[in-house]
């Protein structure tokens, strides 16, 4: 099974994310980060209610941190537990593997830890957020052409073929990002973060055998080469 | 305790108390004393003298062997006055009460260094927890105006130093802050390069990892915090043509070995040996500069703290090579679910 990030359609609505910092700077960055990324954000400003006021948000994913006022992030998640199942991330500032185990312990999904990288914590919220609400791992298509990712599968009218990983990243990289171009460091920089450490050299050779491949299947140019710049597939 | 060293000392004494006995016997010589009497006068003076000594000289010699017995089966010699026991002879009284308060006055002065070095590092830690938050809403800051990577890849740098400070704190404390767990080391050398996507992408650094799917057992984060040093060395000093990396385990009988190779600047033969010491920055500091000279020697000693080994060997024309070295431990419980 290939554990693949499906950026959430647009169609399917709005994610909504709970930030619950005390930080206001951090607070207000991360909303506007989220935000452009395409979520709805809320915060918590005033610690002394947060149970109440996490019910009346009702969010799809909480981002919570450790050391807070009045209650501290690992009552918060405790309590949340023994109510409700959404998916909660611990962001904080405290990193040691003891953290992470009670932060586990007590109910948290998953663990981030402070100063972060932010395409990380990305990343880490889509999986999350696709293992709770979108179990059925979708295909992508666009015209004949479809893209399987449980099966690791492309057809294009009635006939398919096998895709590598490294491939399927990458065509879904260019169906993900259809009509604008994609340098090969955005190429790059997304296949690192779902942990396929490629460098240039393998990432041609990726690039020339899905094209062929994708060819093979009678797709003619299925991304064009910009020279200097990169790819784009219409 | 020797017999000779204990006649010295009683040496003084014995020797006036034979000059008396010999002027008593001279006197009475002179007075015409049967040479029996001065005999049994003789006899008289010294047999219970000798005697008083011989026993006393082996209480002592006794207690003594057995306080010097005692200090040598002892691993820490300063826990001494707390098994040792007052003999019955005043010197050993006199001696256990200086021990003692030694001993006492020793300790107080050593847990006052204990707390304030514990405070100091508690400082440290409660401040690097701190400054992480103004890091992130910065770097958050940063990456939300879209501008200057310059300052992205400085802040970078800060968290690196910052980490180091961490670590640093931690490497000088007890064994009680680690977590051995068993990991797979492709997830830990994979949790570092991430933060390196950038180099890596930007500076077209060709990357070989290779056979990672092993486990070890070791603490992540500090095994992470081992492998991002390296890896950062390996940048830095990276060859300015054609920068390789590489990185791969092998595992032997006795030992599992994770091994990370650049092709970069070569470290002076001269320099190998030193590299772990605290400050060296060596011939490659001083030119790339920016060398501290301190993420090598915490490494080091985090390495010892989780008995692992680590080693470095560079070769002309080919580059350095850190190998860090995982015992295969038999007395290690196995642990599924860890």
């Amino acid at each position: 099974m290939i554990s693949f990030v499906i950026r959430l359609q647009e169609g399917s609505g709005f994610m909504k994310i709970l930030i619950i910092e005390d930080d206001a700077i951090i607070r207000q960055e991360l909303s506007a980060f989220l935000t452009k990324n395409g979520y709805e954000c809320e915060s918590i400003e005033n610690f002394e209610d947060v149970f109440n006021q996490i019910e009346i948000a009702s969010p799809h994913l909480i981002l919570l941190d450790l050391g807070l006022p009045f209650h501290d992030g690992y009552y918060i998640c405790r309590k949340l537990r023994e109510q409700t199942q959404v998916p909660i991330i611990i962001i904080t500032s405290r990193d040691t593997e003891m953290d992470e185990l009670m932060s586990m312990n007590l109910g948290a999904d998953d663990f981030v830890r402070k100063p972060f990288n932010t395409q990380i914590l990305l990343l880490r919220m889509e999986r999350l957020l696709q293992r709770t609400y979108d179990k059925d791992s979708q295909a992508l298509s666009d015209g004949d052409l479809t893209l399987d990712l449980s099966k690791g599968i492309v057809s294009h009218k009635g006939i398919s073929e096998e895709l590598t990983k490294n491939e399927i990243a990458i065509l879904y990289y260019f169906f993900t990002h259809k009509g604008n171009i994609v340098t090969r460091e955005d190429l790059m920089t997304y296949l690192w973060s779902t942990d396929t450490f490629v460098d240039d050299n393998t990432l041609s050779v990726n690039i020339s055998r899905l094209r062929k491949k994708l060819e093979l299947l009678g797709v003619s140019d299925p991304f064009q080469t910009k020279r200097g710049i990169g790819y784009i597939m219409e | 305790m020797r017999i000779k060293l204990y006649l010295k000392d009683k040496g003084v004494f014995l020797f006036i108390h034979a000059l008396i006995s010999l002027i008593i016997s001279a006197t009475l010589f002179v007075y015409q004393v049967s040479s029996g009497v001065i005999l049994l006068l003789w006899l008289i003076s010294f047999v219970p003298l000798v005697l008083w000594f011989s026993i006393d000289f082996f209480r002592k010699k006794s207690y003594y062997n057995s306080l010097m017995k005692t200090m040598e089966s002892l691993d820490e010699k300063y826990l001494l006055c707390s098994v040792i026991e007052e003999g019955n002879f005043v010197e050993s009284v006199i001696l256990c009460d200086i021990l003692f308060e030694l001993s006492k006055s020793m300790s107080e002065q050593v847990n006052s260094w204990k707390s304030e070095s514990l405070e100091y590092r508690e400082f440290i830690e409660s401040w690097v927890h701190e400054i992480k938050t103004p890091v992130a809403a910065l770097g958050l800051t940063l990456q939300n105006k879209g501008t200057a990577s310059d300052a992205t890849s400085e802040l970078d740098r800060i968290e690196r130093y910052i980490e180091q400070v961490l670590y640093y704190a931690r490497s000088e404390s007890a064994e009680k802050d680690f977590f051995i767990k068993k990991i797979i080391l492709k997830d830990v050398v994979g949790d570092v390069l991430k933060k390196y996507t950038k180099h890596f992408v930007y500076q077209k650094i060709s990357l070989e990892l290779s056979n990672l799917d092993i486990e070890v057992f070791a603490d992540p984060k500090w095994l992470g915090f081992i492998i991002d040093q390296l890896i950062n060395n390996a940048l830095k000093y990276r060859d300015k043509t054609d920068p390789k990396l590489s990185i791969s385990a092998t595992v032997n009988k006795n030992n599992k070995v994770l091994s990370i190779k650049d092709n970069g600047v070569r470290i002076a033969e001269k320099d190998v040996e030193r590299i772990f010491k605290k400050g060296f920055t060596g011939e490659n500091g001083r030119i790339f500069g920016k060398s501290t000279g301190m993420g090598l020697y915490i490494c080091k000693k985090l390495c010892d703290k989780l008995h692992i080994g680590i080693e470095v060997s560079s070769v002309l024309d080919e580059g350095t090579e850190f190998s860090i070295i995982f015992p295969e431990n038999t007395m290690m419980p196995y642990r599924e679910n860890y």
